[in-house]
This record gives structure tokens, sequence and C-alpha cells, in this order.
């Protein structure tokens, strides 16, 4: 991800980083990417998170 | 003449008092004094309540007196990491953006401790908002370590550790997202016990990450930490997380032997996984030769990757932790340091998809770990690769953690000291159990520490005035 495109990035979040901010933070969401990459993909019905929707049963 | 009170357990305290031995108000001075001619080098405290905490000895010694003795937790003075809601003072999470947040009730588990009579000694220091690390840009100095002071105490329950090793109170309540009640338990060298997720309440804890959010004890042994949950262990019907389940007792529990005890280990965690440090790694392997010699089995079993599981609980604790300080973060960011403010901005860049999928990823590595368990009582690894670094050099978000996979899975796990390293610093060991079996992992602590001799050895603070003590 190139600079401008994090800046881009940065802007939609409406967060005001300051100037010194941004070479940490990019660092933080580029590792955050490469996490994200992991988990990715087709999961069934036995992998919901564990706070899937459940209601009272009476 | 007993000496050295505020290094006693809760365990031999409590007998004490119990037996109108040992005063409450006495104890309660003891540690007072304490604070006062030491925190200065450690900053474990934020804010010490030594009028409100007098007043609660007296009333407390008083009810002793009246016969109204109210269990082992009865005028034992202990700490809050200032997270913990307590009602009519100040709770700020460390953060100039609370710093005025006065909180009108107590946490449940605040509440819980108060109604067992235990002493408030005060707040004590935190990583900001329980994320980030050691800050030097905050309203209050980071905590430091007791056994060196130069060195990180560990974090972010980070005064609750040092407090709790220094003798500055003698039981601490932590709050464990990532291993922020295990992580200063092994640097300082106590135990501390992240339960079961829903074991403990978490309503009236300013929240970092809900999903993965644990309160739980830092005691100086495991037997102090069975003492605290005996207590702590209740149901909060407003806590939608909180458990209904059976009442324990965690203190009758500690008894019988480790006969047959299955101990299983995934040495890929420590060994490829991550590098740990040689004195690490030769205190744990002692670690299961005094499991061995009481009577328990070793074998090795194999997980998933040590980093998908902290990569999965990095993704979640981002998205969640932002979801809470999102308009925080937009309107007053200058009002955080740097170290909580950018991991915590980092979280906006977590997709909705990402973050469904973590969480999916997290429902497959439950029933994962459930599966390896099956064929194990209890896990055991180093809880921290290394022992203390220097204070402001560790980075909680840098490589996989030993501490993550247990906050993923909400299993309970216990980290206490399993020996020193070369330069005198605790190293030490992490023991896991299946969810609700928090009293057994208690049990194999138990039986650890007092098999060895390491619960016998404190640190030293130099205080000329309580050099003559």
């Amino acid at each position: 991800m190139d600079e401008i495109s994090f800046a881009a990035r940065v802007a939609a979040t409406g967060l005001r980083p300051k100037p010194e901010d941004m070479p940490k933070l990019e660092a933080l969401v580029k590792d955050m990417d490469r996490a994200a990459s992991l988990v990715r993909g087709p999961r069934s019905y036995a992998e919901e998170p564990l706070s899937a929707f459940r209601l009272p049963t009476p | 003449m007993i000496s050295d009170l505020h290094f006693m357990t809760i365990a031999e305290a409590s007998a004490l008092i119990r037996a109108r031995q040992l005063s409450p108000v006495e104890l309660t001075r003891n540690f007072l004094d304490r604070i006062a001619a030491l925190d200065a080098q450690l900053n474990a405290y934020i804010l010490p309540l030594a009028d409100r905490a007098l007043a609660e000895a007296k009333q407390a010694e008083a009810e002793i007196a009246g016969g109204r003795y109210k269990g082992p937790l009865h005028g034992i003075p202990i700490g809050l990491k200032d997270i913990y809601n307590t009602a009519g003072i100040a709770t700020t999470g460390h953060s100039a953006l609370f710093r005025d947040h006065v909180p009108t009730e107590d946490a449940f588990t605040v509440a819980l401790l108060r109604e067992a009579g235990a002493i408030t000694l005060g707040k004590l220091s935190t990583w900001e908002f329980a994320i980030g690390g050691a800050s030097f840009d905050l309203p209050w100095p980071p905590a430091r370590n007791p056994w060196n002071t130069a060195r990180e105490p560990g974090g972010s329950s980070s005064g609750s550790g040092a407090a709790v090793a220094a003798g500055l109170a003698m039981a601490a309540m932590g709050t464990d997202t990532g291993g922020s009640i295990r992580g200063p338990a092994s640097w300082c060298g106590i135990s501390g016990l992240k339960p079961t997720y829903g074991y403990l309440s978490r309503r009236g804890i300013l929240p970092l990450s809900p999903s993965l959010d644990h309160a739980g004890p830092m005691c100086w042994t495991s037997e102090d930490c069975a003492l605290m949950m005996q207590v702590l262990a209740r149901h909060d019907p407003q806590d939608a997380a909180s458990a209904i389940v059976p009442p324990v007792d965690f203190v009758a529990a500690l008894g019988g032997d480790l006969n047959g005890v299955r101990i299983g280990v995934p040495r890929h965690f420590f060994e490829t996984d991550l590098t740990c440090e040689p004195d690490v790694l030769a205190a744990f392997e002692a670690s299961l030769d005094v499991f061995r010699s009481l009577g328990a089995t070793v074998i090795d079993v194999t997980l998933s990757p040590l980093g998908l599981f902290t990569d999965v609980n990095g993704l979640i604790t981002a998205a969640e932790a932002y979801a809470i300080h999102q308009e925080w973060l937009q309107k007053t960011p200058h009002l955080y340091g740097e170290r909580c403010r950018l991991r915590i901005m980092a979280g906006a860049f977590v997709s909705a998809a990402d973050y469904v999928n973590a969480q999916r990823e997290r429902a497959r590595l439950v029933q994962e770990v459930t599966a390896v368990m099956a064929g194990c009582d209890l896990l055991m690894m180093p809880t921290r690769q290394m022992t203390a670094p220097e204070l402001g050099d560790y980075d909680s978000s840098a490589g996989p953690s030993l501490t993550r996979p247990f906050n993923m899975t909400g299993f309970p796990a216990l980290s206490l000291c399993n020996g020193f390293d070369r330069n005198g610093l605790p190293t030490s060991l992490q023991i896991a159990g299946r969810p609700f079996e928090d009293s057994f992992v208690l049990k194999a602590g138990n039986a650890y520490e007092k098999a060895t001799s390491f619960r016998s050895l404190r640190p030293t603070l130099a205080a000329p005035s309580l050099a003559a003590d």
C-alpha cells in the first residue's frame, strides 16, 4: 500500500492522526492487513462466532 | 511477634485475623506505610486511599471483634487496577481522557470484594486503557518492576503485578485481554489467574475488547488466587457473558495429589513458533520434572501455529477496542498517549468482514483446543518467552504471544513463578485448563508452589525509613 492510498484510508475513517503518527500507524495497519488475510475464506455454520445470536430458551 | 506483615499470604494473614491474633488495622497501616515509603520507586499506585482504607480496616476489626467474621478476605488489604469502577473514587484508566471520571457504582467484582470485607488500599497503575505499553506521555508515570526498577513489570496490569510482588498489596485485581494478568504475573514473579471467560463479571470494568476481556486475581500464591476466586466467581445477571455454573469450593479443590494427571505441552509454540531465552526454557523443563515427580505424565501436543492465535486475537481486540473508543479518538485524540492511541486507531482499518471471519476462526480454534484437551488435563508452557526487558522496550503488539491463545479460547490460564534467570529476574510457567476447571488449574499451581522454594524469595527495595524494620 503506498503512502497516498494509506492517507486516503485514514481520511475515510474520520481520524486525524498527527503527521508524526502516520508511519507507526501504517506499520500497525499493515500488520493488521496481513493478519486479516489469514482468516478470509468460506466457513461453515460450525464456525459461527462465539457471540452468535441466540434467543433465550423458553 | 509477627515480622514482615506485608509479605504474608492471604492464607497466612486470614488465619491470624480469624483467630484475632492479627489486627486488620495494624496490617493495613503496615501496607500504607510501605506505600508511602516505597511507591515512589515503583509507581504502582495512581491513587492510594489511605484514609478510606484505614476506615475500612477499623470497620473490619470491629466486625470481627463483634463475632461477625465474613471469611478469608475479611480485613485483607488489596489494590484495584484503575480500570475497575469504584463508587465516588476516580477511575482513570491511567488516561487524561478519564482523569475526572468518577463512577457512581462499584464494579460487580469490587462490590463482591467489599462485601467479603477486603480493604481497598488504592487504585493501581495500568497501561492506558489496558493496551499499548509502558508510556511516559500520560498524567502518571508507568509502574516499574520491583525485582529491578529499570525493568518492565509487564502489563497491562502493571501496578497490580508490581504492588503484589513488592508487598504493597496482599492481592490485586487485574484484567486480561491478551495476557494482561499473566504478563505482569510472569515478570513480577507472582501468581495471576485469567479465569474462564464468563466466570467473573466484566460489569463496571472499563472495556477494551468485550469478547476477550477477563477479570482476575493477582496474588503471591495460587492458593491466594483460590481464596479470591471463592469470592469473585459469582453469576452477574447484568453481564451478558456471565456464566451460570454450579458453585465450586476453590479452596477445598486445592487438596489431593496429581497422580495420573496428563500434561500436554505444545512445544512448537515456544521451540519453533517463537524464540525463548535459554533460562526460560531451562526453568520450564525443570518445572515439568517437578510435575513428573508429583505423579503427572507429560505428552507433546500440536495446535495451530502460535502466530495464528495471536493474529486472530489482535484483529478482534483492535476492532472491538475501536468500537469503544471511536468517538473519543475522532474528537479528542490528544487526550491519549501515543502507544494506546495508535494501537486502538489501527482498529479502524479492520473491516466488518475481517472481524466476522476472525470470530469464526476463533470458533474453529476453540474446537481444536477442546479436541486436544480431550487427551490431556492441562496444557503447560512458559508464560513469556523472556524475562522482564528494559522499561519502555516491550511492544506487546509485536510477534507471537504465549498468553493470547487462552483469551481466544476463553480457557482458564494461570501464570506462576518457576525460577529466576541469571540476572535474578523471575521466569514463569503457564498452566491452562478446560473451561470452568479453574480450580484444577489452581490445584496444579498450588502443588507446584508447595513442592518448590520460589515463594520464599521476595524483591528487595531500598528504603532508608524502613531499613531498621
